[in-house]
């Protein structure tokens, strides 16, 4: 057979010469013709041979021994043999023909699809005849590498050198099982060396063309260059592998979290929106005396439907940190009494924060700790205080009455100087008996167990009375105090020894922090709810830093410890304690250096009592 | 001052500072002034001297004064006897204890001078 590109002139666009290939198809179609076909022509033609010939001797040897009657009959059957082997050639033929024309049509079919599938404008089409062992490469076949003006070889070992070294096994085994008539079509990727060096990615498809024998003749294929397709696989390889690094980091971070949550003594519970237990730590499923597994998925309120707070009431479910959380999405923080699944509860404290994924609240954690022991240490403390305080009275009253006995001059007189000296004596002690008197009530406040006795109380009289125990440092100071009162102000029922310490605290302070000659007004008026309380000075105020600070416990601010060393820094913390306590609310509004004007709002419906606690001292 | 002469006054107090400057005090009055250190001794005393008052603390040896206070009101005589707490408790269980317990006054030592005592036990016995 001829290689076709001998046909070079009657090649289509994209390089392939149809004739050539309608040429192969019908040697294709004969090679597979049965052998009688193929012998049928011979034994016609021969016969024919014999008929001429035997026409011809017999003619000529009777023409010779002329004249006879036999020869014209003789003559005929020669002459009926000889049309009819004729005849019988010109059916071989005729039937030749059509069987060709019908291959030729069914040829002509396939190479119209042959055509549309090489004349595709991306594909490279090759050609290896194998029983001359030489390849037929397309134009478009060499533009894909860049061999077109160079031009490959019909060498197929030119081809297999371009083949990527790691490719060249695979694409050998694709082509073997294919021969071997395994695979329905060859099919093989690899790389081809472009004439620049680079290696481009082809997926090379082809059939192969078997004889009776089952040996190849020939296989043929397309080239498409899957570069782009190899780019996006790289991508996609690169990403799968991303993911995977980034898997293998979330497992990683899985399996720190999980020790941390495992590790961490505190119990921590988190739940989605909707207030579901997503996770659970062991040492919340210890805590609490419940079983992980079960916890998980059902709601936080069923699984722990009780809390109290810290006073050991019952928490409303919309006062509970973990459901605040979820309402609000805000951050709660408090101490709460939590139940065990045996109905025992301990005291804990309790962070519940939302969770955010992108600025939208997903979830609630709750982490709690508890804190029975730092209770009890507190506890212990708060009555050693409380003992202390007792026990330092004692020697504190010894001191008072003694001085004052001796500064009575009952038991003799005393010059000037000695009585001052007593007085500095009995004043001091004063103060440290305040002082411990001071630490009594914060402790009170502090373990929250301070009574509260409510009877129908005179604010008016008790603030009258506060300020003529101020009268001698008022009249020392040289301030004016007015006062006024609403007419007709109700008995508010209130423990009026609370009330006493509120009016203390607000008009001493005003008394202390007010210079010589300054102003103080009282005033105390009623609304159809509160009780109001107004106690304003024109005194050193206080400064705007930390104005946020002064009702913490042992805070003063500087020019208040300048104008009055002997503070406690307790005074504030109580009255606001005590305020609240007693359902009312406190707050001010001061400038430095131009006075300070608290407000105290109490409710007219009176303070609840609360009894089989200690009163303040 | 011989109006006071009449009348007997109990201290039961454990601290001898205390009881000591107390006692002064009311003699200084003109009181008689009776004592004693813990609540045994101070209930055992004013069942026999049936005083006209007690000043009586809490926080004492043997038998604290709320222990001598509920002894007391199981006497006949004690059932109506005047009592004044003096202490340096201010535990409210207490104070509401003693006020069930017909105490007259409930006193916190270190908030008061000694003059103010002798007055309340003055106004104390003048109500009588």
């Amino acid at each position: 057979m001829e290689p076709l590109t001998k046909n070079a002139n009657t090649i289509t666009r994209t390089g392939l010469p149809r004739n050539a290939i309608l040429d192969r198809a019908e040697e294709v179609a004969e090679s597979h013709l049965p052998l009688a076909w193929k012998l049928f022509p011979f034994a016609v033609f021969i016969l024919l041979l014999i008929g001429l010939f035997s026409t011809w001797k017999y003619a000529t040897s009777v023409f010779s021994i002329l004249p006879t009657s036999i020869p014209i009959l003789v003559g005929l059957v020669f002459a009926i043999l000889f049309s009819v082997g004729v005849l019988l050639l010109l059916v071989i033929f005729v039937r030749s023909y059509l069987f060709v024309l019908k291959t030729s049509k069914a040829l002509y079919f396939q190479n119209q699809m042959f055509s549309l599938i090489i004349e595709g404008e991306n594909d490279g089409i090759w050609d290896w005849d194998m029983t001359t062992n030489k390849m037929y490469f397309s134009p478009r076949w060499n533009d894909m590498f860049g061999y077109r003006k160079t031009g490959l070889s019909d060498d197929p070992n030119e081809w297999l050198g371009l083949i990527h070294p790691e490719d060249v096994a695979s694409l050998q085994q694709s082509l073997e099982l294919h021969f071997e008539k395994r695979t329905a079509i060859f099919q093989s990727e690899h790389r081809v060396r472009t004439v620049s060096g680079d290696y481009k990615w082809v997926l090379d498809r082809g059939h192969a063309v078997w004889d009776a024998n089952g040996k190849v003749l020939r296989i043929a294929g397309a080239t498409t260059d899957i570069s782009n397709t190899k780019e996006v696989e790289a991508v996609l390889q690169g990403k799968t592998e991303e993911l995977e690094r980034a898997n293998e980091i979330v497992k990683q971070e899985k399996v720190k979290y999980e020790a941390l949550l495992t590790s961490i003594g505190d119990g921590m519970i988190a739940m989605n929106e909707e207030g579901k237990i997503m996770v659970m730590n062991p040492q919340a499923g210890t805590m609490l005396g419940r079983d992980i597994s079960e916890a998980i998925g059902r709601f936080f309120s069923e699984v722990m439907p009780l809390e109290q707070n810290e006073k050991e009431e019952m928490l409303a479910l919309g006062d509970r940190p973990a459901i605040q959380t979820l309402i609000q999405g805000i951050r709660v923080t408090k101490v709460s009494y939590l139940f065990r699944s045996d109905g025992t509860k301990f005291p804990a404290s309790v962070t519940s924060a939302p969770i955010f994924l992108e600025e939208r609240m997903i979830g609630a954690i709750v982490v709690f700790r508890d804190i029975t022991h730092e209770k009890e240490v507190d506890k212990s403390k708060t009555e050693f205080v409380s003992l202390a305080s007792h026990q330092l009275r004692t020697p504190l009253s010894a001191i008072r009455w003694y001085s004052e006995m001796l500064n009575s001059q009952k038991l003799g007189p005393l010059n000037d100087q000695q009585k001052s000296y007593l007085q500095e004596i009995y004043d001091s002690n004063r103060h440290m008996i305040e002082l411990v008197n001071s630490l009594l009530n914060v402790s009170r406040i502090d373990l929250g167990t301070f009574a509260i006795e409510p009877e129908p109380t005179d604010f008016k009289e008790l603030s009258e009375s506060v300020l003529r125990e101020l009268f001698v440092k008022i009249q020392e100071t040289e301030m004016h105090v007015t006062s006024s009162y609403e007419e007709g102000l109700p008995k508010v029922n209130a423990d009026p020894k609370l009330v006493r310490i509120i009016f203390q605290n607000l008009l001493s302070n005003a008394v202390k922090y007010t210079k010589k000659g300054g102003n103080i007004s009282l005033s105390i008026t009623a609304d159809e709810k509160d009780l109001h309380i107004k106690v304003a000075d024109d005194g050193v105020g206080i400064p705007a830093n930390v104005q946020s600070k002064i009702f913490t416990k042992l805070f003063r601010a500087d020019n208040a410890r300048v104008v009055e060393s002997e503070g406690t820094g307790l005074g504030l913390y109580i009255l606001k304690a005590v305020v609240e306590r007693g359902g009312g609310k406190i707050w001010f509004e001061s400038a430095e250096n131009h006075g300070t004007t608290f407000y105290v709002d109490l409710p007219l419906s009176g303070m609840k009592a609360v009894s089989g606690a200690k009163d303040l001292a | 001052m011989p109006h006071n002469q009449n009348k007997k006054i109990l201290v039961v107090e454990d601290d001898r500072v205390l009881r000591r400057v107390i006692i002064d005090n009311l003699k200084a009055e003109g009181f008689t002034a009776l004592e004693a250190e813990d609540g045994m001794a101070g209930l055992a005393t004013a069942i026999a001297e049936h005083p006209d008052l007690m000043l009586v603390d809490v926080v004492m040896p043997k038998m604290d004064g709320i222990a001598m206070l509920e002894k007391l009101r199981e006497d006949e005589w004690g059932k109506g006897a005047q009592v004044i707490m003096l202490t340096n408790l201010s535990d409210a269980d207490k104070i509401s204890f003693a006020a069930k317990k017909g105490v007259n006054d409930y006193l916190v030592k270190a908030d008061w001078d000694i003059a103010s005592i002798i007055e309340k036990v003055k106004d104390r016995i003048r109500g009588i």
